[in-house]
């Protein structure tokens, strides 16, 4: 019977093997008392060995964390989505520079007004039956006549 | 990285100035125009290489009794004992191999061990199952003269 070696049970112990060299050394220890006891004794060695090397650590004292050493690396933008975000903030600028430009131009405009009051008094008749006019003109001469008695 | 440290040279305080230095050096590095491409693997390496440096540096010099193991009263005589014996088995294995089986110890894969050590992928099962026989052999060496 052709038995594996050593260094191949090592491996199938530590579950390094492929799975073709798997089903060969199960196949194979299935039939070998010998080979079978060499991989528990194997399996049984690794463990013990891991098991007490890491005794030797006992508490592991707390490091403090470190931060900003490793240097980032900024994103790139594409030129295309450049393109598009000045295009945006373009036409935006444009919409804000019209509407208030529009919102301006719809401010009702001050008038100034003239009157002129025409009146004459006569002393014999009371107060009630005086006579007097009210002249109300713009700028340009056009305006409302307010007679009132 | 002080796990592996304390594996590698077994002094505690020591291990705290070695991985300092390590990230110093990361610092250092970091500043530089050389870039890392495994950070992980990088810093094992470092840390095994810092490791190294401190053992041929102090290699005349035998370890003194440090305050903390004076001052452990926890730990049994035997337990105490059982640890020195695992820390000498591994120091009769030669750096690499010690620093491939403690790389094991901590649970990383074949092809992760092959990249910190610069081991060929092939032989890492090799090297890595020769190196635990002769670790074995010294566990069972020590503990015979032991007990």
């Amino acid at each position: 019977m052709n038995c594996f070696n050593e260094e191949i049970f090592q491996k199938y112990v530590d579950g390094e093997c492929s799975e073709t060299e798997i089903d060969q050394i199960e196949a194979h220890i299935e039939k070998c008392v010998e080979c079978k006891t060499n991989v528990e004794l194997l399996r049984e060695r690794s463990e013990n060995i891991k098991k007490q090397i890491n005794a030797l650590v006992g508490d592991v004292p707390e490091m403090p964390g470190i931060s900003t050493l490793i240097k980032e690396k900024k994103p790139v933008i594409p030129i295309r989505k450049k393109l598009a975000y000045g295009m945006a903030a373009a036409s935006l600028f444009l919409l804000i520079v019209l509407f208030f430009g529009k919102s301006q131009q719809s401010q009702p405009e001050e008038t100034i007004l003239f009157y002129n009051i025409d009146y004459e008094i006569d002393a014999n008749k009371p107060l009630t039956e005086q006579e007097m006019v009210l002249y109300i003109t713009d700028e340009n001469g056009f305006g409302l006549n307010n007679d009132s008695n | 990285m002080y796990r592996v440290a304390v594996k590698m040279i077994g002094d505690k305080d020591a291990v705290r100035d070695i991985v300092q230095e390590v990230f110093v050096c990361l610092y250092e590095k970091g500043k530089g125009t050389d870039e890392i491409n495994n950070y992980s693997a990088w810093l094992y390496k470092a840390t095994y290489f810092k490791s190294i440096d401190y053992l041929k540096a102090n290699k005349r010099f035998s370890k003194l009794e440090t305050i903390e193991d004076r001052t452990c009263q926890e730990e049994s005589y035997e337990q105490k004992e059982v640890k020195k014996m695992i820390q000498n088995a591994l120091n009769k294995l030669d750096p690499k191999n010690r620093f491939l089986v403690v790389l094991y110890s901590e649970g990383l894969s074949y092809k992760e061990m092959a990249e910190i050590t610069e081991i060929n992928f092939a032989s890492v099962g090799k090297t890595l199952s020769r190196a635990l026989k002769k670790m074995e052999k010294e566990l069972k060496t020590e503990y015979y003269e032991l007990f």
